[in-house]
């Protein structure tokens, strides 16, 4: 027989499992999953950067593009590009 | 002189939050207070809004007959709600029998456009989805509204909106909760408003708390806020009012309770001891 629900609650209060908060357990996997989206849509755009960059870079000198160094970093609320574009060692250069 | 009339776009990303409800009352709140609205639907194809204001037997004309000329000016197409004498609340329908990429987004907004000569409020329900129904309606506003409800699936799809809105660097969207159910935040079973805030960092316009009031009311097709007796309605006004005027303070549906809460937690901790 089903209990009534207020005598339900006096013994889900002494129950364990009903002090762990299933909102802090929600708070946690969302803001997993949130940074997961953020991050995702980010790096669809810095590869389309990062591929933007080699090519104009490419004009004027050869781009050492396997030891390229490429990351975004967020200070103070800001975003900004720091970036390490080595030149292959060149014939162009005189 | 008139001070700048500003378009509101309502958008949520995932379906089923409220959008249209939350469209249509703050619409009618607006009006309440005195001010000239209307309500655009944008949900070509899936329109709801005139069934909302219980408008639906009304429609002649909808956007896509102002926009193909098919009526003589916007105005032909509004429809008029009459329970609203001080200010006016008028609806702009949507076309029910065309597909969302049939309305071209330029032409749209020039619509949007020529309705701010005449009205103080605009506001565009827009389609669920991030897709074309979505991109034409933030292109024709100037101003942002995105709702959420304290479920996971839905603040994980408004941080997307907020996203993309933000990206256009030309609004900074502010939040709506819809569907607070205070027995389930009293037991930490829900995310609370300040959770919800932390994880999507922007300005909080209003809370709406759950009310299966809102299921009757949209029954009659009569917005909340005509009934004020109600205790729902004080919070669409709320945001009304805060749209006017910023420094208006947030109707929060628990502060009493917060109260009475710390109370029995305080008694709860000396049963323990």
């Amino acid at each position: 027989m089903a209990l009534p629900e207020w005598l339900q609650e006096i013994i889900n209060f002494f129950k364990k499992d009903y002090k762990v908060s299933s909102s802090k357990i929600a708070k946690e996997r969302l803001q997993l999953v949130i940074v997961q989206d953020r991050n995702q849509t980010n790096n669809k755009t810095i590869e389309k950067l990062k591929e933007d960059l080699i090519n104009v870079i490419s004009k004027y000198n050869d781009v050492d593009v396997e030891s390229m160094d490429f990351q975004i970093k967020t200070h103070d609320k800001k975003i900004a590009l720091v970036a390490s574009i080595p030149f292959k060692a060149s014939k162009k250069n005189n | 002189m008139k001070e700048e009339v500003k378009a509101y776009v309502v958008t949520s990303g995932k379906g089923g939050v409220g959008k249209t409800t939350v469209t249509a009352n703050i619409g009618a709140a607006l009006a309440l207070l005195g001010y000239k609205v209307v309500l655009v639907d944008a949900d070509v194809g899936l329109r709801n809004l005139d069934l909302v204001l219980g408008l639906e037997n009304k429609i002649i004309f909808d956007v896509s007959d102002v926009i193909e000329g098919r009526c003589r000016s916007y105005k032909q197409a509004l429809i008029k709600d009459k329970r609203f004498n001080q200010g006016s609340l008028y609806l702009l329908p949507a076309p029910q029998t065309k597909q969302k990429e049939d309305i071209e987004p330029q032409a749209f907004k020039n619509v949007i456009q020529e309705i701010k000569n005449d009205f103080d409020f605009i506001f565009i329900d827009c389609p669920a989805g991030i897709e074309h129904g979505f991109k034409m309606s933030v292109y024709a506003a100037d101003e942002a509204i995105v709702v959420t409800t304290p479920d996971l699936s839905s603040i994980r799809d408004a941080d997307r909106v907020i996203a993309t809105l933000e990206s256009l660097e030309r609004f900074s969207p502010k939040l709506v909760i819809n569907r607070l159910k205070k027995h389930m935040l009293k037991k930490s079973q829900m995310l609370s408003v300040e959770d919800i805030l932390e994880t999507l960092k922007i300005d909080l316009l209003g809370i709406i708390p759950d009310d299966e009031y809102i299921t009757i009311s949209t029954n009659h097709g009569e917005p909340v806020v005509l009934n004020k007796s109600k205790p729902l309605a004080k919070y669409f006004i709320n945001i009304a009012k805060r749209l006017v005027d910023p420094s208006v303070s947030i109707e929060n549906p628990f502060n009493d309770s917060n109260l009475i809460e710390k109370i029995v937690s305080l008694v709860g901790i000396r049963k323990k001891l």
